[in-house]
């Protein structure tokens, strides 16, 4: 308290300009420390891949070998992917490549950031609604819950939460192609695409969207509930309560604000689960993204697209825990 | 001090409530364990035309090669649970362990925080692919070790967090000031107040495997056709959903049923005090 | 004196938890328009129940057992959701006692006020904070909560309180933290409000000071369980309460009674008395256990917090020696360091004149078995997964103070050195009373047969007879045993009666330090509140 108080009145003498330019100063600071956090994970978490890659049975050229073809055309090949050469300079070529773009060469031979060009976009366009209708729906859910505990919605918000969340995403799809598109033909049930590659229309998005999201709302709609009601025991939210505000005041704008950091960490967390199940949802309906690319990499055996894919994704997770580590730094950064 | 984590163990919740609870998920697993007793068909032959609707002679009629669908269920919950069982126990008894002793060291502890904060980088399903695919020939053994390897680092930090204040407590302290090994410390005093935690984490990490595993043997990395598996039914009778939506419907039905009753299950058995893992 | 008209009654209300402790004995309480009434009392004797079940809400898990409390013509207690919302947004208001954390911490000042306020405009809530003595020319306005000191912060919880113009106000000790002058202020402001808004004021108060300046009625919970309204001059100023006593040095006294009062002895007890930063050491012997210049320093949110700030400590053979402090004083922290759970940043211990390590593990075993500790009560003291008799007899085996075949003889004979039946043995701790608990702990830490016994806190969850026989029993060990006892306690009594040193800890630093029967003199410790 009595820090608070020194403080207090060191930003009262000095003049706000430097007091503004200080704290932006050590805005930035604390944003270039959590940004070579996420990036030093990012590093981690390839190394460990590359190392899991090396360290099992069996590698690209193998993989890919045909039947009959003798051992001297496997070591040809595996000379012309390179994997001859020994893993410590393999790895440091690989990962420095990585900020340039090029993700490596599959085992086709053809470079793995041509392959994901196309599809990779239509991916990011179909997790990136899915993770907007998750945030907006569990929000709602979560409040809505919140506002009266133990109230028939909350328990039925708890309930339906708890059987959402453990559906896989392929089991939710197929209910929604039975429902939706074999029975009713509301909705095309495969993916068509434009010249671009791109889906046709967006109501090829919408089946896709919701069979990624309903799992997701589950689990982020009993995260929001729980951080609100972390936030409920809260001194300054049992005190607003007391003052009599409205309970739609007390929860937006006094418990709310408080539970952002948990409820970004919750999303973030839903952002690897989210690209994870649009791999198996674009197999389903046809969607051309990182799915089809991954199952034939899958049926081919082809270790290095699906390192290149796991690249990817792994930084676009990282991208979400930043933005959830600078909400977290923001909200704390407002307290004592 | 958390002394709700240290409540007397009899006054948690109402044991039948519980019991409720955990009733169904338990009579699906041992239903789906025992199931192939009781197919009526085989499993590997056509028994009538493809994607045929239900009929006499197959009650949920045919999948895409004419093969008993009631059959091919009953038959194929048996491995996708035993693993899933397998992948939770080992999963759970790991966590446990370094729970336990990741409290107790700072340095242990720190490396279980960095490694789950990249296990979350890697979404479960590439990262299943990339083991399975590293590893050829294992088949499901691979997806097992993948889901396990998976599971771990997430599954430690629930663990340990439910571990710190008991680690905080007065008889922890007092035992280390008495000179107890850590070993005794982590798994004689502390181990054996984390049982509900445990039990839940049981529960939820069986879903997750559940999951894991279903997802596999739908993207083919785990068993390989003609093998009976739910997962893999869904995939290959796709394309006749229309003719004969039982094929699709019944598997999923399966898994769905048995995630939400399992998970309906741990729901129950999670200490009332944690709220969110 | 009493034709303003009645804004609050309260009668013969009691409140207590079920199958718990009487939170509030059984008090009737009038409060007029226009006029200030002052609650006092030692701490525990429910002022903050029962201004909080003036505006209706209770303590988790507690009941009324008796009475009724009526508040502008409603029954609070009987009054639906949302017509006590009402009165709560609009008609009372309530400022409890840790405005820093009540404050929202992510809203600005002006947005604090405003957001209660019946005039939200700028100039409006610029007004009001004026009103409440608060400079609103260096942007204060602007700031959040964390930014304000101790004083700001209840100002500005005072100026929400009252922008919304209520006909009830009820401040938990409003004053405390404040210097001097700011409280005068203070009580005039109230004063003043008193009278020309017609307001009906009661605060809950230890500051006698503050009760005279304002109170025009008085309400002792300590003392009277009835009211006492009497009107005219406040009553009892002259032993009202301990002088010289600011927020930070008080130290809570857990009983309930009124020790001191009567006796006009003022309660200077030389906690401020100049620091003797090296502790007094036993004569030509050499300490049993000695620390030198500890530091110890947290960092949470990047803010470092000194625990410890070179503080020495020694104890003699066989002596008993006490550490108090107030709360976040630092003294659970060098006990913990003493019993090798906390790593210190800098600083050394002896045990015998040997250097002892600062890990417990790393210690050797004699070194282990020698110094026991004997932890913070509630349920966490016991292993709830095992036996009292499992409990006993690990620390027997681990240091083979005890044959294997002896070893059920052995837990026998320490339950009955403890006072305990032997069949206790059968037991676990959820079937035992908190005494009985913090027995079996003691016994735990007298099975290796130590030499010095660290005890934290020991009597702090049990209720005062109880607490009275703990000590006793340590004491009757001390002296059977040849033990050394080091006591750390914020019960200031229980203190004074078993040890004859005592360390007083403030802010991490050791302020005091001298003969218990000097620093700590019976009788004149008053009922002092948090």
């Amino acid at each position: 308290m009595s820090e608070a108080a020194i403080e207090g009145a060191e930003a009262a003498a000095a003049p706000a300009a430097a007091s503004a330019l200080r704290r932006s100063l050590r805005a930035v600071g604390r944003t270039g420390v959590v940004l070579a956090k996420r990036a030093l994970m990012l590093a981690v978490l390839l190394a460990v891949v590359f190392a899991a890659i090396e360290l099992l049975p069996g590698d690209a050229a193998s993989a890919t070998s045909e039947r009959g073809e003798s051992a001297a055309d496997t070591a040809a090949r595996r000379r012309l992917l390179g994997l001859d050469r020994p893993v410590w300079e393999r790895f440091p070529d690989w990962m420095t490549a990585l900020p340039t773009g090029d993700l490596g060469t599959s085992a086709r031979g053809e470079h793995v950031t041509d392959l994901l060009a196309a599809p990779f976009p239509n991916t990011l366009l179909l997790g990136a609604t899915a993770f907007a209708v998750t945030l907006a729906a569990a929000l709602a859910l979560g409040c809505w819950a919140a506002l009266r505990p133990g109230g028939t919605a909350d328990r039925i918000v708890g309930f339906a939460s708890g059987i959402a969340l453990a559906l896989p995403e392929f089991v939710v799809s197929i209910g929604l192609l039975l429902v939706l598109s074999l029975w009713t033909g509301w909705l095309p049930a495969v993916t068509l695409t434009a010249p671009d590659g791109s889906p046709a229309s967006w109501t090829m998005l919408v089946m896709p969207v919701l069979a990624l999201t309903v799992p997701q709302i589950g689990w982020n709609a009993r995260i929001v509930r729980g951080a609100l009601a972390d936030q409920a025991a809260a001194p300054h939210v049992a005190a607003a309560r007391l003052d009599g505000l409205s309970p739609r005041r007390v929860l937006l704008r006094h418990a709310l604000p408080g539970a952002w950091p948990a409820i970004a960490t919750g999303a973030a967390t839903s952002t690897g689960m989210l690209l994870g199940g649009a791999v198996v949802v674009e197999t389903l309906f046809n969607y051309p993204g990182l799915g089809t690319v991954l199952s034939g990499a899958v049926a081919d055996r082809d270790t290095p697209v699906i390192a290149g894919v796991v690249a990817c994704t792994g930084a676009v997770i990282s991208l979400v825990l930043l933005c959830a580590d600078l909400v977290r730094a923001r909200t704390l950064g407002a307290r004592p | 001090m958390s002394s709700a984590a240290l409540a007397p163990p009899r006054s948690r919740r109402p044991r039948a409530r519980v019991l409720i609870a955990v009733a169904p998920g338990l009579l699906l697993t041992l239903l789906a364990l025992t199931g192939p007793l009781f197919a009526p068909r085989t499993v590997d032959s056509p028994v009538t035309a493809p994607y045929a609707p239900p009929g006499k002679d197959a009650l949920l009629g045919g999948d895409q090669l004419g093969r008993d669908v009631l059959s091919r269920m009953l038959h194929g919950g048996s491995a996708l649970i035993g693993s899933a069982l397998v992948v939770a126990v080992l999963v759970t008894a790991l966590a446990a362990v370094l729970g336990c002793f990741a409290v107790l060291t700072p340095v242990l502890g720190r490396l279980v925080e960095r490694s789950a904060d990249v296990a979350i980088l890697l979404p479960p399903v590439l990262g299943m692919m990339l083991i399975a695919l590293a590893w050829p020939g294992g088949g499901r053994l691979a997806v097992m070790a993948a889901a396990t390897v998976l599971g771990v680092p997430y599954a430690v930090r629930v663990v340990a967090s439910a571990a710190a204040p008991v680690a905080a407590s007065g008889f922890v302290e007092a035992a280390t000031a008495g000179g107890e090994r850590l070993w005794h410390l982590a798994l004689r005093e502390i181990l054996p107040n984390l049982r509900s935690t445990v039990l839940a984490l049981f529960g939820l990490r069986f879903v997750a495997a559940v999951y894991v595993i279903s997802m596999a043997g739908f993207l083919q990395l785990g068993p390989q056709p003609p093998a009976a598996d739910w997962a893999l039914m869904i995939r290959e009778n796709a394309p006749g959903a229309l003719l004969n939506p039982w094929a699709v419907v019944a598997p999923s039905i399966a898994i769905g049923l048995l995630a939400v009753s399992v998970n309906l299950a741990a729901d129950a058995l999670t200490p009332a005090a944690r709220r969110e893992p | 004196m009493t034709d303003s008209p009645t804004a609050v009654h309260v009668t013969d209300l009691e409140i207590s938890i079920p199958g718990g402790p009487a939170l509030l004995a059984k008090t009737s309480l009038t409060l007029r328009r226009g006029r200030i009434t002052a609650l006092t009392g030692p701490s525990g004797s429910g002022k903050s129940t029962l201004l909080r079940a003036v505006i209706g809400d209770l303590p988790d898990g507690a009941r009324v057992a008796s009475g009724t409390v009526e508040v502008l013509g409603h029954d609070v207690l009987a009054l639906p959701a949302d017509r006590l919302r009402h009165l709560r947004r609009h008609r009372v208001a309530y400022v409890g006692q840790d405005p820093g954390s009540a404050l929202d911490p992510r809203m600005r000042v002006r947005r604090l006020v405003a957001e209660t306020a019946v005039d939200p405009s700028p100039q409006a809530v610029r007004d009001l904070l004026a009103e409440c003595r608060l400079p609103v020319g260096d942007g204060l306005p602007d700031r959040r909560p964390g930014a304000l000191s101790g004083g700001q912060q209840r100002r500005v919880a005072l100026a929400r309180a009252l922008a919304r113009r209520p006909d009830v106000l009820l401040l938990d000790e409003p004053t405390a933290g404040l210097d001097a002058t700011l409280r005068d202020e203070i009580a005039d402001l109230l004063r003043h409000l008193a009278t020309t808004r017609d307001l009906a004021i009661v605060l809950a108060c230890h500051d006698p000071e503050l009760v005279d300046h304002c109170a025009d009625d008085v309400v002792d919970l300590g003392t009277a369980a009835s009211v006492n309204t009497s009107g005219a001059a406040p009553v009892d100023t002259s032993g009202a309460a301990p002088v010289g006593m600011s927020e930070k040095t008080s130290v809570e006294v857990s009983e309930k009674t009124s020790v001191g009062r009567s006796e006009a002895a003022p309660a200077s007890i030389s906690v401020n008395a100049p620091a003797s930063a090296s502790p007094p050491r036993g004569d030509a012997t050499v300490p049993l256990l000695a620390a030198r210049d500890l530091a110890v320093t947290f960092t949470r949110h990047g803010r470092t917090h000194r625990a410890l700030d070179e503080v020495g400590f020694s104890v003699a053979p066989g002596s008993s020696t006490g550490i108090v402090g107030p709360s976040g004083s630092g003294k659970t922290t060098l006990l913990r360091v003493l019993a090798g759970l906390q790593h210190p940043d800098a600083g050394a211990l002896t045990l015998d004149g040997r250097p002892l390590h600062a890990g417990a593990r790393r210690r050797s075993r004699a070194q282990q078995r020698r110094i026991q500790l004997i932890p913070q009560n509630p349920l966490g003291a016991l292993n709830p997964a095992r036996t009292v008799g499992a409990t006993l007899a690990r620390p027997l085996r681990l240091h083979r103070t005890a044959a294997k075949a002896d070893v059920p003889d052995r837990v026998a004979e320490l339950l009955d050195h403890v006072g305990l039946p032997a069949d206790f043995a059968r037991r676990y701790p959820h079937e035992l009373s908190g005494g009985q608990r913090q027995r079996v702990s003691i016994a735990r830490a007298l099975a290796p047969g130590p030499d010095v016994l660290l005890c934290d806190e020991v009597t702090s969850a049990l209720d005062p007879g109880t607490a009275a026989a703990v000590m006793d029993l340590l004491t009757r060990l001390r002296t059977e045993r040849r033990l050394t006892l080091v006591v750390v306690s914020h019960e200031l009594r229980l203190v004074a009666a078993c040890t004859e040193t005592v360390h007083v800890l403030e802010a991490g630093r050791v302020t005091g330090s001298g003969p218990s029967r000097r620093l700590l003199p019976a009788g004149t410790l008053p009922p002092m509140a948090q």
